[in-house]
């Protein structure tokens, strides 16, 4: 069964005036949706040409670049040249990080840096019961 | 046909027009009877698109070409309009498909290199200046709800051709043109009173 605002917009896209008893039954909230509706229909063709241009069509023979295209290009041309930049600064920084290591490293351990820190002997080194190095300043 | 003889493309109807462009292919005739219609056309472009005018004019060169390559096999079984107004909506459906996947591509590139402050590709395309109420209300309805009601209450079509436009069965077009009214308006109404 068509509920009262269907009918009442069977009344509108008829151009006929809504019955005072129809709309007698309608509650608040189904006068307020049948106000927007109204408001709806009689404004939307003006509202809507307000954003349209009224210029003429020209065929163009030359099929037109979609206009996003151009942004892609743009995009990924700045992706390319800033992945650069932090790339570059990572491998400085892991650099600068390393060199740090060893240089913290040759201090507590007395030792010039090299791969035996690393080798077996000195992975087998208690460090937890090493006696502790004093550092002055870090 | 002598060309003394022909009457301007003006003072035929959409029918002659597609017949003398069928027959003599003259540029003339096809801006005409293209002319004739680009205003329910931008409307059908804007309102699927809820487009910048750069869209817009997209979406009525690729209808235009499409309409071009496609008119000499118009057999006239529908209406001109029904048919040309199904082509720009296929046009437009297109268009924003085809640019949902570049603006993803961009976002996602933009969002890899910019700083928490700027706005995001996505919050820009939002700041259209789009301040009416019945505008910004119409365009929180789905693509196919947006259509049906430029279609009915814009370009006051008949719900048969508006179910030959969107294919779609003529009592699907009336249940679905009411809940999408019924929406419209409560958006509307909440714009309005949020403005207050």
């Amino acid at each position: 069964m068509k509920d009262l605002l269907e009918k009442a917009q069977d009344y509108l896209d008829s151009g006929e005036a809504i019955p005072e008893e129809l709309i007698s039954k309608l509650n608040n909230s189904q006068l307020d949706i049948l106000s927007g509706m109204i408001a709806f229909k009689n404004e939307l063709g003006t509202e809507l040409d307000k954003y349209i241009s009224s210029k003429p069509f020209i065929l163009k023979t030359d099929k037109r670049q979609s206009t996003s295209r151009p942004a892609v290009w743009a995009a990924a041309a700045v992706l390319i040249m800033s992945l650069g930049i932090p790339v570059y600064e990572t491998i400085d920084n892991n650099r600068l990080v390393k060199q740090e290591t060893r240089k913290f490293v040759s201090e507590i351990t007395e030792s010039n840096w090299t791969m035996d820190i690393l080798s077996e002997d000195s992975l087998s080194t208690d460090w937890f019961n090493a006696e502790p190095v004093v550092m002055e300043t870090f | 046909m002598d060309n003394r003889n022909r009457s301007f493309p003006e003072d035929l109807s959409d029918e002659d027009c597609i017949k003398r462009f069928k027959e003599h292919k003259e540029e003339a005739v096809f801006n005409c009877l293209l002319n004739r219609h680009i205003k329910s056309i931008r409307r059908i472009a804007f309102s699927v698109t809820r487009g910048t005018e750069d869209d817009i004019e997209d979406i009525i060169q690729e209808t235009a070409f499409a309409l071009y390559k496609g008119l000499p096999g118009f057999s006239f079984n529908s209406n001109f309009s029904t048919y040309l107004y199904r082509l720009c909506r296929n046009k437009a459906i297109d268009h924003i498909r085809r640019n949902e996947r570049n603006r993803k591509l961009v976002s996602r590139i933009i969002n890899m290199v910019s700083t928490k402050d700027e706005e995001s590709p996505d919050t820009v395309l939002e700041k259209k200046d789009i301040k009416s109420s019945i505008t910004a209300a119409l365009f929180e309805l789905p693509e196919t709800e947006r259509t049906l009601i430029v279609l009915k209450d814009v370009e006051h079509k008949s719900l048969k051709e508006i179910s030959a436009i969107l294919k779609i069965p003529e009592g699907t077009v009336k249940s679905k043109l009411h809940r999408a009214r019924v929406r419209a308006a409560e958006n509307y109404r909440r714009k309005e009173y949020e403005k207050r």
